[in-house]
């Protein structure tokens, strides 16, 4: 499935970047639709801790993550394994809550690289998300 | 393809979590906290939430 990049405030210049429409889910409770960054460079997916305190989702807190930052900032992140909607299927994956709202939300490497071929054509303002097996559900 | 250009909706908010309608024509809230936002578009349909940079520049992990 294809999927355009947006256009967001920036400088120098305004940012192109791929963004998906990401719902969070936890048994019976959900997020609104959520935009995440597609992001090729994070070796896994996180988000802020507050979504993971909407849905009720208990983290490891035995198995915290370094992210580590572009400019070598370190947050502390939890998995949780959660359900997310996208590019039309639901996948449970672990996603890395931490941080406050200035955690960025990412769909990262593992697991989600495994799963789908995913390719940027930035040059076309679009990118592209492939399942690589029919199986919806993934635990 | 065309890009979808939130430039104009989102550059007001600095932090914090924006609420537009799914078809990115118009800002439909705004709050500083994610829980705070999803209790004001919890029962409103077609809510997409983007979180507020003040530069989406350097949005990289």
């Amino acid at each position: 499935m294809r999927y355009p990049y947006f256009l967001a405030p920036g400088q120098p210049r305004s940012a192109s970047v791929p963004l998906i429409e990401v719902i969070y889910k936890n048994r019976s409770k959900n997020t609104t639709s959520v935009l995440a960054l597609v992001d090729s460079g994070a070796a896994v997916s996180f988000a802020p801790l507050d979504v993971a305190l909407w849905l009720g989702i208990r983290v490891d807190k035995k198995k915290g993550l370094d992210i580590r930052g572009f400019n070598n900032s370190v947050t502390k992140c939890y998995p949780g394994m959660t359900t997310i909607h996208i590019s039309g299927r639901d996948i449970d994956i672990p996603i890395y809550f931490g941080g406050g709202s200035n955690l960025q939300c990412i769909i990262g490497q593992d697991p989600f690289f495994d799963l789908t071929k995913v390719m940027f054509e930035r040059y076309n303002n679009s990118f592209s998300i492939d399942w690589i097996n029919k199986k919806s559900r993934v635990n | 393809m065309t890009r979808i250009n939130l430039t104009k909706l989102l550059q007001k908010y600095k932090s914090g979590w924006v609420a537009l309608s799914s078809d990115y024509s118009r800002v439909v809230g705004h709050a500083e906290k994610f829980i705070d936002l999803q209790k004001k578009v919890k029962d409103k349909k077609n809510i997409v939430v983007i979180q507020a940079f003040d530069n989406y520049y350097n949005y990289v992990s």
